[in-house]
């Protein structure tokens, strides 16, 4: 009997000493944020059938557990994987935010400078020095929109590095998670007890996991952890793990595409994929980062297109017909990099793009496909099919897309079924704006055409106005510095008037009538005239009156053209003619500032909601040392007693041998 | 609940780095006097600051410009005065002409006083502003407006060119006249018609023009004896009419559209003729150059006399026109000057107005901004110091 019980206090030394472990386990991971506290399960012995009673025979270590909480760690993993997806699309957020509002490296300010210098030349327009600095602030305005998009290029390569690592880290997360799965599988079943601290480093790797993108884990009866991203493409299934990889865009090299790769298959999943880190990048790029290359480039393409239109319409301090002032937004070179040719077509179609009309511009981007014997352009934005058309017979050929303000140009070659080209109508107009310019004298400051009335005139009649809409005529470009033919208005009556050559007199329309006394009228136009240019002729010219127009020839001092270019500023030239340069700019402002607060107030959100979850997990599954504490006490007090409970059995023995002795 | 140590330590640490956060953000604000520091903290706010300040910076040009125009006004309009002080004095001339009580020798003193005013009016038309472009050339600023070519008659070399600056949003003042519009653009005789008496008229006879009259046409009344004449369209070169003369009458011709009236008076003798053309423009120079001509070929005969006060009415009237012109077109800079002052006011008013909006957007209140950065350092306070005093709280602390 004596032998009973000493076993039985060996069994109490040996359990308990097992429950103090476990308490020292749980005291020394107090602090490792993955570790679930473990509890020891202390069972008792068999009984012993001894003389019609069941006699006790001490305890024994029935299991190690830990406390877990399944759906708590599954909401958990998801609330992680959103605030990350948050916190990178903040932080890329605030670097925009940050950078196109202030006045000392937005827009706005630059684009007010370089109109007050255009104001300051046509309240001066002899002055060489105002023209000079009209040049200089020409230069700083597009050196805003360069180093504009020069911090979206930076941020553009930060977010591709950014994608890289943490495509690399899926990756070797996965690896590790299959790796563990091997572990895992070979220390469980078959009557062994639960790997807590194996299954507790797994769980750690999803949640690292689940930071870098959101996941879907499924644990099937073999306890493998089985994880799946994007839409459910498998990263890891038991001890196999896939990669996934970034790689440059094929229709589009400046961005990168993820693609899982599953052996020697390689599928993109680039859309698929959210949460995380990685969505965060994904969800900045499409969201703004895209937007505010397209909304800057459209402002650039609009500043230079509008501007060019004025100075080439105005005559320079050099009495010449003006010229570019920033390089054509259809030069050959940007026309074709608007559209960039997938790597993987089979055709050989080169293609190009040509800004028609600004003010029908947007701001998205296209795609052209070649589908079934057809061209097929769609808006990226809408997904709407704004074009389609088959292969031009002789190229090259233009295909005006009326609706969106551009055309396409088909410059050669053939394109075949599935070939895809990207389009970027405004994405690299901030980058490609570029001064032209650099002689102040050039600058169009004059109207090209001067009209003056005779002195034998007897009415009332004066000039009113010159209007200049075209000069690209013949009558302007036939001879360089002069308008061919200088005209000779000759009132037949009141109200009918004959146009003359003014060199040699020959009329050139005869009783052109319609001229009304009193208000203008635009002369050219009543003589179903096409000039590019028409006079408006006010009040009540008499039978026998003349009008003169020739070229300004030395006309310094007109300011005319400058006043135009000035007007430029608050014109509505953009969006169909709702908006100007700063107020397209400006809902960039806005657009990026509403959209940074937003990701703001859910980060906010976010971090409560994660807070909460990791409370509730601490709740169940963190360690109180307090609680551990009192548990020591308890089990020293316990092992005391079983130990006690020895020292007693051996007195016992003592007493038995001594008298027997 | 059951309350982890982890979870003990690390919310009331979160608790502590949002308050310094705010703090932070706050003392930012502070610190830069701002309300809000980037487009997402109000991107309402941020685009209207945007629109505004633009509308700021244009007011500021535009008030600029006006003072510009101001400036270029008030120079002409000084110049302007200056030729109307010249007119009245020619005008005195004129009238003292008119009277005919001159011997040669008392007219060639007036000659030289003409002559003098001639020369001074010329340096006012070439006028030159501050950066020395000639301010009545119209846009040929570097040209000369008024040139006296090889047989001393002074051109216009100009054009009719008018610059205007933009004082404000949708109003452009003209800030010049050319010298055309100033100086040459007046109308010759009565502004309907011009009369004169031939140099070859050997009678007496003076002619006046009349009110109404309308002509494309030129006209003569060729006397065929003292007591009648014949009306010739000399453009035609065909008689028109004819009639007898009463000393003193209106002679009247009308064929639609063409009409005119002049008044006849003296005694016009056989072959004398009295020219009527429609009135053109002429530059008062050119009338001044008539002027010294009309002198010069004076001799004191009852012929020239009657050829002279002829030739002077329409010359004096062409003054008047003149000084008319003169006056109408010092009437729109004193429009103008007054459309740039009210333009200056409401630029003014709606700047103030800009700005204070603009510094309720943009500025930080103050009061309540140092109200909240107390609040929140108690706040912190209060958390640091709970922090520390739930952190001691273990029972490991008494396991001794």
């Amino acid at each position: 009997m004596a032998g009973n019980f000493l076993d039985i206090g060996v069994s109490g030394l040996l359990s308990t000493q097992a429950a103090i472990n476990t308490v020292s386990h749980n005291i020394a991971n107090a602090n490792n944020e993955n570790y679930n506290r473990q509890v020891t399960q202390i069972d008792t012995r068999n009984p012993q059938f001894t003389g019609g009673n069941y006699i006790g025979t001490g305890s024994e270590l029935d299991a190690i557990t830990r406390i877990f909480d399944a759906s708590t760690l599954r909401e958990l993993q998801s609330n992680i994987s959103i605030f990350n997806q948050l916190d990178v699309y903040l932080d890329q957020a605030s670097r925009i935010d940050n950078l196109i509002a202030d006045a000392s490296t937005g827009l706005n300010g630059a684009l007010q400078n370089f109109f007050s210098a255009v104001q300051t030349v046509a309240n001066d327009p002899s002055s060489i020095a105002a023209r000079q600095v009209l040049l200089s602030q020409g230069e700083l305005l597009t050196s805003r929109f360069q180093t504009l998009t020069e911090q979206l290029n930076a941020q553009t390569r930060a977010i591709n590095v950014g994608i890289t690592a943490a495509a690399d880290e899926i990756t070797v997360l996965g690896q590790s998670i299959a790796d563990m799965n091997v572990k895992i599988a070979a220390s469980t079943g078959g009557g062994l007890g639960s790997p807590n601290d194996l299954l507790d480093q797994r769980d750690a790797l999803i949640n690292d996991l689940s930071k870098l993108v959101n996941i879907n884990v499924i644990y099937d009866s073999n306890e493998n952890a089985n994880v799946f991203i994007g839409s459910g493409q498998a990263l890891v299934v038991g001890a196999t793990a896939n990669r996934l990889v970034a790689l440059p865009k094929v229709d589009d090299p400046k961005n990168l595409d993820l693609n899982l790769q599953t052996g020697s298959a390689s599928i993109g999943i680039t859309s698929l994929l959210n949460g995380g880190k990685l969505g965060g990048f994904l969800s900045f790029r499409n969201d703004i980062l895209e937007n505010s290359y397209n909304v800057m480039g459209r402002v650039a393409l609009a500043v230079s297109s509008e501007i060019n239109t004025q100075n080439q319409l105005g005559m320079d301090f050099n009495d010449q017909l003006g010229g570019l002032f920033f390089r054509d937004v259809n030069d050959p070179g940007v026309m074709s990099r608007r559209v960039i040719s997938s790597t993987s077509n089979t055709g050989n179609a080169s293609i190009s793009l040509q800004i028609d009309d600004v003010n029908l511009v947007n701001d998205a981007n296209y795609e052209l496909r070649f589908q079934g014997g057809n061209y097929i352009l769609t808006n990226n934005k809408t997904n709407a099919v704004v074009a389609s058309f088959p292969p031009p017979g002789a190229l090259p050929a233009t295909i005006s897309v009326a609706s969106e303000g551009f055309s396409v140009v088909v410059n050669s070659g053939a394109a075949l079924n599935g070939d895809r080209f990207s389009v970027f109508p405004t994405r690299d107009g901030g980058a490609e704006i570029k001064m032209l310019l650099t002689d102040p004298t050039q600058i169009a400051a004059a109207k090209p055409v001067n009209a003056t009335s005779s002195l034998n005139n007897i009415g009332t009649g004066s000039i009113a106005e010159i209007i200049v809409t075209d000069t690209s005529t013949p009558q302007f470009t036939n001879i360089p510095g002069d308008i061919d033919p200088p005209i000779l208005f000759e009132f037949l009556s009141p109200t009918t008037f004959n146009v003359r050559d003014a060199n040699t007199n020959a009329i050139i329309v005869g009783g052109v009538g319609g001229f009304i006394p009193g208000q203008q009228n635009n002369l050219l136009a009543l003589a179903g005239l096409n000039y590019g240019y028409d006079v408006s002729v006010t009040g009540q010219p008499q039978t026998g009156d003349t009008f003169n127009v020739f070229y300004n020839t030395g006309g310094v001092g007109d300011n005319g053209n400058m006043l135009l270019m000035g007007e430029l500023q608050q014109q509505s030239t953009l969006d169909n003619g709702t908006s100007n340069f700063q107020q397209a700019f400006g809902r960039l402002v806005s657009d990026v500032g509403t959209r940074t607060k937003e990701a703001r107030i859910n980060l906010a959100a976010s971090e409560t909601l994660v807070a909460q979850v990791r409370d509730r997990r601490e709740s169940i599954s963190g360690v109180n040392l307090d609680e551990e504490a009192a548990k020591l006490i308890k089990f020293e007090q316990a092992y005391q007693a079983s130990a006690q409970v020895i020292s007693v059995a051996r007195s016992l023995f003592q007493t038995i041998i001594d008298s027997t002795r | 609940m059951r309350v982890s140590s982890t979870q003990m330590n690390t919310s009331g640490l979160r608790e502590i780095i949002n308050r310094q956060s705010e703090l932070n953000t706050l003392q930012l604000k502070m610190s830069t006097q701002r309300s809000f520091l980037t487009p997402a903290d109000d991107p309402v706010a941020a685009t209207t600051v945007l629109n505004l300040e633009t509308e700021i910076a244009l007011n500021t040009q535009y008030m600029r410009n006006a003072d510009l125009a101001e400036n270029a006004i008030t120079l002409e309009e000084s110049v302007l005065g200056s030729v109307t002080n010249l007119g009245f004095r020619l005008q005195q001339i004129f009238v003292s002409l008119g009277n005919g009580v001159y011997a040669e020798n008392e007219l060639d003193a007036l000659k030289e006083e003409l002559s003098q005013i001639y020369q001074e009016m010329t340096g006012l038309a070439n006028t030159r502003s501050a950066n020395g472009e000639y301010i009545f050339s119209g846009f040929l600023t570097r040209v000369k407006p008024f040139e006296q070519d090889p047989s001393g008659n002074v051109l216009y070399q100009g054009d009719h060119g008018q610059r205007s600056l933009k004082i404000s949003s949708g109003v452009s003042v003209p800030i010049s006249d050319s010298g055309f519009d100033i100086f040459v653009n007046i109308p010759q005789g009565n502004g309907s018609i011009l009369t004169g008496a031939s140099t070859t008229n050997t009678g007496t006879g003076i002619v006046k023009p009349q009110v109404p009259g309308a002509i494309v046409d030129d006209y003569q009344i060729v006397f065929t004896s003292p007591t009648t004449y014949d009306i010739v369209n000399t453009t035609t070169a065909t008689t028109v009419a004819a009639g007898a003369y009463t000393p003193g009458a209106t002679i009247s011709y009308s064929a639609p559209p063409e009409n005119f009236s002049v008044n006849l008076e003296g005694a016009p003798v056989t072959g004398d003729s009295f020219s009527i053309t429609p009135s053109r423009k002429q530059s008062i120079f050119t009338t001044l150059e008539q002027v010294l001509a009309e002198i010069d070929n004076f001799t004191d005969t009852p012929a020239n006399r009657a050829i002279f006060s002829s030739n002077m009415i329409p010359i004096d009237r062409q003054l008047n026109s003149f000084m008319t012109n003169v006056d109408i077109i010092r009437a729109k800079i004193g429009s103008r000057l007054n459309t740039i002052t009210e333009e200056k006011q409401t630029n003014i008013s709606l700047k103030v107005t800009q700005e204070t909006t603009l510094s309720k957007l943009k500025d930080l209140d103050f009061v309540s901004a140092a109200s909240e950065l107390s609040r929140l350092t108690t706040v912190l306070e209060a958390a640091q110091a709970s922090f520390v005093r739930v952190q001691n709280l273990n029972i490991f602390n008494y396991l001794r």
